[in-house]
């Protein structure tokens, strides 16, 4: 039986993205990378996923990505309001779609949750539980 | 910082001045409301004479002046001599007292020393170097498990905010051997390299590992190049919080959409 591959968006193709994409990619997920800068697009376009150049918060960027019938969207870009601007954006286009997004500080977390993430990332808060399983 | 501090100085000096221009200023405008009062008692102007009097204060020339005037008179002045002039001089000399007493207890820096004191009893402690955000939620998590911590930072701004919450403050760069010292690291049982700066950071677990072999070291680095130089220099563990992100992204993504 053959599984329907399913579609994952990435906003950002920095050091989150780039991981993030390598772990689905040995998963067999159909993955979609937006990114603003033309050279860390090429770098996606390598690694052979699929393209999007433009900015994550504009609505036709997202439509082109192919939000509408995309299962999940992981926002990584490393400016708090862009990521909830992207969440905003990307909830009024597709109801259904998963939507994790990360964000520096707890205060963020819940306006992305309220925005309409299903899931927020925080940096300092994975280091930190890290830091605490290695002192013991 | 000294050019901080002598800003502040070249601050408080011209305040002095204007403070004192002031003071004499209005002194003067009492004075001639004071003649003028007597004027009927003296032959001169009640402008020249106050100015005169001015003048004369602290020169053996007062005598001869309060000679010339009248028998009320004198009395006026040798008050305004005794209880102004005098009682000016007194708060002004207080005060350059009180500010340079002032001045040296700052510098001897009274809370820093009492808690080096306090530090000396310290140990098995964590040292955190760099107050980050990353630093902030850590400092929260070992809170909550008691542990004793010690957090270095070279703002002074974060310093003082630390410090008026109650937390163990060191105002220094992490990555000099003196202010790792002044946080008993020799006694401390890890260090967490916190800061954003890689540099900072990699010259901070060299000196950490020189001062204290056996002190386990966990850094943070913003790229992974940086992993292989950390644990060259003696990193125990590194941590790339980006990295984190992108786990438990893929954790939650693939455990919702199988």
């Amino acid at each position: 039986m053959n599984k329907k591959e399913k579609k994952v968006i990435i906003c950002g193709y920095g050091l989150v993205g780039e991981r993030l994409s390598e772990m689905l990619s040995k998963h067999n997920y159909n993955i979609t990378i937006i990114d603003i800068d033309p050279k860390a697009l090429q770098k996606a376009k390598d690694m052979g996923y699929n393209v999007i150049l433009g900015d994550a918060t504009h609505a036709t960027v997202l439509e082109k990505a192919g939000i509408k019938n995309a299962d999940a969207l992981a926002i990584a870009l490393d400016d708090d309001a862009k990521n909830l601007f992207v969440v905003i954006t990307a909830r009024d286009l597709n109801k259904k779609i998963y939507i994790t997004a990360r964000a520096t500080d707890e205060f963020v977390k819940d306006k992305l949750l309220d925005a309409g993430a299903n899931y927020v990332a925080m940096p300092q808060k994975v280091a930190s539980e890290e830091i605490l399983n290695a002192l013991g | 910082m000294p050019a901080v501090h002598g800003k502040d100085s070249i601050n408080v000096s011209v305040k002095l001045i204007i403070a004192l221009l002031v003071s004499i200023s209005i002194l003067f405008i009492i004075n001639v409301i004071f003649f003028y009062m007597l004027s009927n008692d003296i032959e001169a102007s009640i402008l020249y004479t106050s100015t005169v009097l001015f003048d004369s204060i602290g020169v053996n020339g007062e005598d001869y002046f309060l000679k010339s005037l009248s028998t009320s008179s004198p009395l006026f002045a040798y008050l305004f001599i005794i209880f102004i002039i005098d009682g000016l001089a007194k708060i002004i000399f207080i005060g350059f007292l009180f500010a340079a007493f002032i001045d040296i207890i700052s510098s001897l820096n009274i809370r820093d020393r009492i808690f080096s004191v306090f530090l000396k009893k310290t140990k098995n402690h964590i040292i955190i170097c760099g107050y980050s955000k990353l630093a902030n939620n850590l400092i929260k998590e070992l809170e909550k498990k008691d542990d004793d911590f010690v957090v270095i930072d070279k703002d002074l701004e974060k310093v003082d905010i630390l410090r008026n919450e109650g937390y163990k403050v060191i105002y220094g760069d992490f990555s000099r051997k003196d202010v790792l010292m002044k946080a008993a690291i020799e006694r401390a049982k890890a260090i967490i390299f916190a800061s954003k700066n890689d540099m900072a950071n990699l010259f901070g677990i060299v000196t950490a590992k020189h001062l204290n072999k056996k002190i386990y070291i966990i850094a943070r680095a913003t790229e992974p190049s940086y992993i292989t130089k950390f644990e060259r220099a003696g990193a125990n563990k590194c941590i790339i919080p980006e990295e984190g992100i992108a786990i438990d992204m893929y954790k939650y993504i693939t455990n919702v959409i199988k």
